[in-house]
This record gives C-alpha cells, structure tokens and sequence, in this order.
C-alpha cells in the first residue's frame, strides 16, 4: 500500500537520500547527453552548411529579428552560453545585452545585490575559459 | 519488504529488487527524459543504467 514518505523512520531517510542522489545522477547525465547531441549536431551541419556560406553576408539583417541565441556567429560563444545554466544566462545576457543593473537583477531573482554580482563574473569567467578550450581545440 | 531491504537486495544483484526499483523510479526517468516536449527513447536508456550504476555506487 502506498503510504506518504514523512521521512522519519530508518528506511525511510534511506530511501530520500537515495531519491535525491539519483536525481543528481540522472541530471548530470541527462546534460551530458545534451551537450553529446549538441555537438553531433553541429559536426553534422558543419558539412551542410558549408556551400550556403557566401550568402551569409546578404542575410545579416535579416538575423537581426532572430532571438538572441541565434544570431550568434561565434560558435564557441554560443557553446558557451549553452553551458549556462538557467539563471547564469539569463544574469548575464540581461546585464550585457539590456545592460540592466545588478540592483534590478537582485530584485528580480530575489537574491542580493552581491549574489547577482557574484553570479554574472562567475559566468563570464566560466564563458571564457570555454571560449579558450574550444580555441585550442580547432 | 521496505526500501532499505529491497536496495540492499538489489546491491547484491537480485534481480527481482532491482526490477522493483526500476519499476518504482520509472515516473522520475520518464521525466528526466522528455527532451522539449518530447519522450527520447535513447535517452531513457541512459537514465536506466545510471539508476543501475547508482544503485551499485550508493553507500547506505
């Protein structure tokens, strides 16, 4: 019969901590699995793309009614910003993109003025170093 | 048979414990996923053995 887990007795602490170690685990692997297939993708689309490069040029203007993700050229950027989690990208690209203040930030997120802050040079380092990684890889 | 003993069962490789406990977080898989709206049935097969694996790994 079910019965609902109030996490008193023995077995039942065991079976939270093995719940909330399992959603760990199965998260990871589910962002590991999307970055797998991102980057399928991209090789795959390399070759595709390739003869449509020239008219890259004509159709700058038309990118710009695009959202933001996709009118990125610099594919290591992009990548990087794939990374992100949620909150990052949304800290960072508000901050650098609408150039709003981290007074406005902190209000929005509910966090302080320092978290926001904390959070957006944290994401601008993690954006570089992938950008430096993905540098030395091509 | 509570969840402590059948996880120990299922540490020890029997396999009717370790079909109980894929059986009970199967909810969670499917959850974990469903990529943009949609079942991806490759996917699913990772998080099934990394139940597997996880089961293996954890220390009561």
């Amino acid at each position: 019969m079910w019965q609902k887990n109030n996490g008193k007795s023995e077995t039942e602490i065991v079976q939270n901590r093995f719940t909330a170690y399992l959603a760990t685990a199965v998260k990871r692997r589910r962002n590991d699995y999307l970055q797998q297939q991102d980057r399928h993708q991209q090789i795959e689309s390399l070759t595709e793309d390739y003869p449509f490069l020239l008219e890259y040029s004509i159709e700058q203007d038309m990118l710009l009614g695009l959202p933001v993700l996709m009118q990125l050229e610099d594919s290591a950027l992009l990548c990087a910003l794939k990374e992100l989690s949620e909150r990052e990208r949304y800290i960072f690209l508000a901050r650098a993109l609408d150039g709003k203040g981290f007074e406005v930030l902190a209000e929005e997120t509910g966090m302080g003025y320092k978290g926001v802050s904390a959070v957006y040079y944290r994401t601008v380092q993690k954006i570089k170093r992938k950008i430096e990684v993905m540098k030395n890889e091509f | 048979m509570n969840f402590k003993e059948m996880l120990l069962q299922a540490k020890v490789g029997r396999e009717p414990a370790v079909i109980a406990l894929l059986e009970m977080y199967k909810p969670l898989l499917v959850k974990y996923a469903i990529i943009n709206g949609r079942f991806d049935e490759d996917l699913y097969q990772e998080l099934c053995i990394t139940l597997l694996k996880c089961i293996q790994l954890f220390r009561m």
